[in-house]
């Protein structure tokens, strides 16, 4: 909402050196937050209100004339680019920029000699002035203004604009009207709501009068109709369109700027119909099936039965509370009009308005709540005002059908509940001075409280807890201690626990972690394919980027690895921990998605180097960071089984593991590998890229408390171990076939090398060399055991016909 | 006669064991490895060795004469493994000058990967989860998936109701929301338990907003604090608690009036601006963080209207409580001087390599 500052000093009572900086920061601190304050008219200096003594033609051009006048001082002649017919005659009062005066854009005007006449400054066009959008000529002022005055501060140009964000609860404050009250009350002054203009009162002509019928009164609470006959359409008068212009608003006509001003004043939306365009009684209903509308903006609209219409004998004319209609409109033809002042549904109001995108300060206004108390001066004011600048006059008494009576509300305010919530003490008496000057009456109710009659203004007053924010906010929430609360939670383990271990740990390892949006562009689910491609969708998403909740963080990392790689960073190490969102089977959709939180990590070019570059990651550089981090997450010996015999979309055949925890067929924690190519391709990656991902939720919430084993007190001894094997035994196929000898001492496997190398390895071979390690817990094994027991572990190898051992 | 009979000529003898030393003493003078001392010093001391052999003779001395020999086979040992640590000693002070002598250009990089590094809103929510719980909160998380009831209806919002338009909302199928706000958590958490309740809620929350200042999903951290007797002191003192920890100490907390319609009162907060210190001026200047006002907005609070433990089933006469909200983008901001919010989100790791 837009406040004009000197608007505002009319309305209420402020010292002259009250500022416009000093009012902004008290509303600020009482709840109505200013968030700018708008300095107007500062780019016009020095323009004077001059009076026309003469005009007469100039002497070597037609089009130019020469005008003499005075502003206070010695008389001047300056050369005016209108013709001499166009301008006032003698005693007309002008807008004249002397030698030194600024227009807006920047324009310093000087003396200058024109066509061979000498001009001081010149006459200035409302365009000129930066007051209109059109340049019909030099702007003439009423004759009634004072000459010799700054034209900037006479017309109200030199103002200052406040732009206060008022919350939803405050239709109150959507006027001056409800500012002034605020300010009179923060400021200990008084203000008042100007009375209606002292003007012409009519009969009314015969068959001129029209019927209101409030239909349904749930919809249409309280609806008033005046008629102004004998109008004229123009424009406004200047001081009336700058104010409308300092607030935001555009100045059309007198006919449909004085319902606008006066609902910048009052805060009540008002509406103009042209009244020979209306045809029979009016009555305010709910839109019929099938119904619509041509809304003021000129476009045909269909309505829903919840809809709230004004309609006359040929059907609906105004949508209620949003918007009129183009077949009622006022227009420059217009001599009568029937003022519209009324209240509607708010929720109504606010469906219609949505619904349809039209939002105007009135709907905006009637969804938090117009007053219907104050509707009878609204209306009156708005059409003594029309009548005023229209020339016209009130026809008969107006109709005012209130079906609806509102009532103020009464509503208690205890000593006790405003000490126990404000956490301090303020007295009684004090908190009813407060709330009287924001029109909040009260009588005391015994020694502890206050029964508090609450004006229909203020809708948002209906509780204790109400009442005590208004008394706070008016003595000041500065005045309240701070105390820390008394008592102690107990801290309990953090449900992101898991997360956050599974954080620390991949970044330990060296990777960055991203946070990418929880929706995803369509596209991204349906490459990774299978049950990640259905996703929960978004039904009003922003754009194509979010359309459907994530099913997995995969494109999300391949879209972060993407945008290094465009940026020239090649090598890419990234992690992201957060839920995924999984939508339920067709029948089962009652029930919420599930949203499993994940940790994965995404890992692109080369391992970290030194110096010279170094290789390239592949599968093993992902399997480290798996392994360390299922190890933070105490799995200490997880599972990896080929991904190959359980294809995953996402991972290259030959190069992905499914994660198990403890045992193979154990809990599935996660997946490992190579990311399939095909997916990259998809996704528009031109790189190898190694993912892994594991089940958060799977792996369980509870740190596994260590237990600790003393270091072996005796040495171990080692035996190596080199075979040729069939290239499909893996090395945990070999490990159980050592392990498969049962022999106690036999403490530790360790693959030390696999070779392939085909000049040296037999087709359909590898090369495998283990390191064996044998040791026992009470005593130093001689050579003798260990060879022994060595010997049967080899037998159990060789057990496998692909085997051969090589020496 | 036999000579094996004839008793060895003892000066002979003695002068055959002084003359050993010093020639073990030119035999290892030649001699570089360990190995090779310790080859030469088994030839002289062995038992076989040169010592050895010349004392053979020993028992077919008189025993008058044999300590006088004893003695210079002892010399000449003492002799001999004197020579030997000599000469070891001088070869492992010439290993060490030439391992002393390498240089290495410490000023080459270092080997390995760096630390990876958490992402500032991590670091923030993680601080912030600190702050409360020392003060006895708990960490609750919810659903980002949420229902109307839960996000709105509870929170003293009904369809319909203006303040809606507060929090554009985005809509799922199957007749759910995005969560607005991490609000929910307050309701999930009342309704499954008892007061008293001490929780912070963080997490992302969804508004249809996508420009330079908003971001359509954006981290926030909700808190709830309900108990006998909590009045609007403990809640700025609470705040204040979390500005001296947060921001730094001594600075200042306001609260100004507002309104959400689950709190009543509801306040705006600020803390003063650590910048300037309050001031609004920083180095003679308008200070460029709080534009001047010395305040930097922090978040909303408020009391909890009854209406929301209305819906939760608390009695609103027996307990009250405070709640808050602030954002963590904005707060990473502040903290670690941010200027461009979308960096957040756009995954640059040179940016990102910076929060280690």
């Amino acid at each position: 909402m837009k406040i004009s500052f000197n608007w505002l000093r009319e309305l209420c009572d402020l010292k002259p050196g009250v500022t416009a900086d000093s009012v902004a920061g008290k509303l600020t601190l009482a709840g109505l937050e200013v968030e700018s304050i708008e300095r107007r008219g500062r780019d016009l200096t020095g323009v004077l209100v001059a009076e026309v003594r003469a005009v007469r033609p100039h002497p070597s051009a037609e089009k130019l004339s020469i005008v003499r006048l005075a502003a206070g001082g010695a008389e001047e002649e300056v050369v005016c680019g209108a013709p001499a017919s166009t301008l006032p005659p003698a005693g007309g009062r002008v807008a004249w920029a002397p030698p030194g005066a600024t227009l807006p854009g920047g324009r310093k005007l000087d003396q200058r000699e024109i066509r061979g006449v000498m001009s001081p400054g010149m006459l200035c066009s409302e365009v000129e002035l930066g007051l209109g959008e059109s340049g019909d000529g030099i702007l003439i002022l009423p004759p009634e203004t004072p000459v010799g005055v700054d034209l900037a501060r006479q017309v109200g140009l030199l103002d200052e604009v406040l732009e206060v964000n008022v919350t939803p609860n405050r239709p109150d404050a959507l006027s001056h009207a409800g500012i002034a009250r605020e300010v009179a009350a923060l400021y200990e002054t008084s203000w008042r709501l100007p009375p209606p203009d002292e003007v012409l009162q009519a009969p009314l002509a015969q068959g001129r009068g029209i019927d209101v019928e409030i239909r349904d009164p749930s919809a249409c609470p309280r609806y008033a109709a005046r008629i102004i006959t004998g109008l004229r359409a123009s424009r406004s008068p200047l001081a009336l369109r700058v104010r409308l212009g300092a607030c935001g608003v555009r100045a059309i006509s007198n006919l449909v700027d004085v319902t606008n001003y006066v609902m910048l004043e009052t805060g009540h939306p008002l509406h103009a119909f042209d009244l020979d365009r209306l045809q029979g009684g009016i009555a305010v209903r709910r839109a019929g099936r099938g119904e619509r509308m041509k809304t003021l903006d000129g476009i045909d609209r269909p309505l829903q039965e919840n809809d709230i219409v004004i309609a006359d004998a040929r059907g609906a004319i105004a949508l209620g509370g949003v918007m009129g209609g183009a077949d009622s409109e006022v227009s420059a033809s217009t001599t009568a009009v029937l003022l519209e002042a009324a209240t509607f549904d708010p929720r109504a109001v606010r469906r219609t308005s949505k619904r349809l995108g039209l939002r105007s300060e009135a709907s905006h206004r009637f969804e938090r709540g117009v007053d219907a108390e104050g509707i009878a001066h609204a209306s009156r004011r708005a059409a003594a005002m029309l009548a005023r600048l229209g020339g016209g006059a009130l026809a008969g008494e107006g109709i005012d059908r209130y079906p609806v009576q509102q009532h103020p509300r009464r509503v208690t305010l205890s000593f006790g509940g405003l000490s126990r919530l404000a956490g301090f003490e303020i007295p009684l008496s004090q908190a009813a001075e407060k709330l009287a000057a924001i029109g909040i009456a009260s009588v005391p109710d015994g020694d502890d409280k206050l029964a508090a009659t609450v004006p229909t203004f203020r809708p948002d007053v209906t509780i204790e807890e109400d009442l005590v924010e208004e008394v706070m906010r008016l003595v000041g929430y500065d005045r309240a201690p701070a105390r820390l609360p008394q008592g102690s939670g107990a801290p309990a383990t953090s449900p992101d626990a898991p997360a956050d271990r599974a954080r620390d740990a991949l970044a330990a390892l060296g990777l960055s972690e991203i946070i990418s949006w929880g929706f995803v562009p369509r596209a991204w689910l349906a490459a990774l394919g299978g049950e990640l491609e259905s996703g929960v969708a978004v039904k009003n998403p922003i754009s194509a980027d979010y359309e459907v909740m994530r099913t997995s963080l995969l494109p999300g990392l391949v879209d972060a690895a993407k945008r290094n790689l465009a940026r020239s960073v090649p090598d890419i190490g990234l992690f992201e921990v957060g839920p995924v969102i999984k939508k339920r089977a067709a029948d089962d959709q009652k029930e919420p998605p599930t949203e499993p939180l994940a940790a994965a990590a995404l890992l692109v070019g080369r391992r970290p180097g030194w110096l010279k570059p170094e290789a390239a990651c592949d599968f093993f550089d992902i399997k480290r960071i798996a392994r360390e981090v299922l190890r933070a997450l105490g799995i200490a010996d997880p599972v990896f089984t080929p991904a190959g015999r359980t294809p995953s979309s996402l991972l290259h055949p030959g190069a992905g593991a499914e994660i198990h925890a403890g045992v193979a067929g154990g809990p599935l924690v996660g997946q490992v590998g190579e990311v399939h190519p095909r997916l990259l391709r998809k996704l528009g990656l031109g790189a190898r890229a190694f993912y892994l991902e594991v089940a958060l939720d799977a792996v369980g919430g509870e740190r596994r408390p260590v237990r600790s084993v003393a270091p072996p007190r005796f040495p171990a001894s080692s035996r190596d171990l080199s075979f040729w094997i069939d290239v499909e035994v893996s090395a945990d196929e070999q490990r159980a076939l050592m392990l498969s000898a049962s022999e106690p001492i036999l403490r530790d496997l360790a693959v030390l090398e696999d070779y392939r190398d085909a000049h040296t390895v037999p087709a359909g071979k590898k090369g495998m060399l283990w390191t064996l390690t044998y040791r026992a817990d009470e005593r130093t094994l001689t050579d003798a055991e260990v060879d022994a027991a060595h010997a049967r572990v080899v037998a159990a190898l060789k057990s496998a016909p692909s085997v051969a051992i090589r020496q | 006669m036999s000579s094996g009979e004839q008793a060895p000529n003892v000066a002979a003898l003695i002068g055959d064991l002084d003359r050993l030393a010093g020639a073990f003493a030119d035999e290892i003078g030649a001699l570089a490895t360990e190995q090779e001392i310790r080859l030469a010093q088994a030839r002289y001391l062995g038992k076989k060795g040169r010592v050895s052999e010349l004392m053979k003779a020993l028992g077919r001395l008189p025993p008058e004469e044999r300590p006088a020999v004893g003695e210079a086979a002892n010399r000449a040992k003492a002799s001999i493994e004197g020579a030997v640590a000599t000469r070891l000693a001088a070869l492992d002070e010439a290993d060490l000058a030439a391992d002393l002598a390498r240089v290495v250009d410490v000023t080459l990089p270092a080997r390995g990967a760096a630390l990876g590094t958490l992402h500032p809103l991590t670091l923030v929510r993680r601080e912030i989860e600190g702050i409360f719980l020392g003060l006895g909160f708990e960490v609750r998380t919810g659903p980002w998936v949420e229902t109307e009831w839960n996000n709105f209806d509870a929170l003293n919002t009904p369809p319909d109701h203006p303040a809606r338009d507060m929090q554009d909302t985005f809509f799922v199928e199957g007749g759910r929301i995005l969560r607005s706000h991490t609000s929910p958590v307050q309701i999930r958490t009342m309704l499954s338990e008892p007061p008293p309740i001490r929780i912070v809620a963080p997490g992302n929350v969804f508004r249809r907003d996508d420009d330079a200042t908003h971001t359509p999903m954006f981290p926030q951290m909700e808190g709830l604090l309900v108990d006998k007797g909590v009045s609007f002191a403990d809640l700025k003192g609470t705040l204040l608690y979390f500005v001296h920890r947060f921001f730094g100490p001594n600075l200042g907390v306001r609260l100004r009036p507002s309104y959400f319609p689950f709190t009543e009162p509801s306040a705006e907060v600020d803390a003063a601006c650590y910048l300037c210190a309050g001031s609004g001026l920083s180095a003679g200047r308008s200070c460029r963080l709080c534009k001047g006002s010395g305040w930097i907005e922090i978040g909303g609070a408020g009391m909890v209207h009854p209406n929301v433990f209305r819906a939760v089933g608390y009695d609103p006469q027996a307990v009250s409580g405070f709640a808050f909200g602030m954002g963590l983008s904005r707060m990473a901001m502040l903290k670690f001087e941010v200027d461009d919010l979308r960096s957040f989100y756009e995954h640059d790791v040179r940016f990102l390599a910076q929060f280690r």
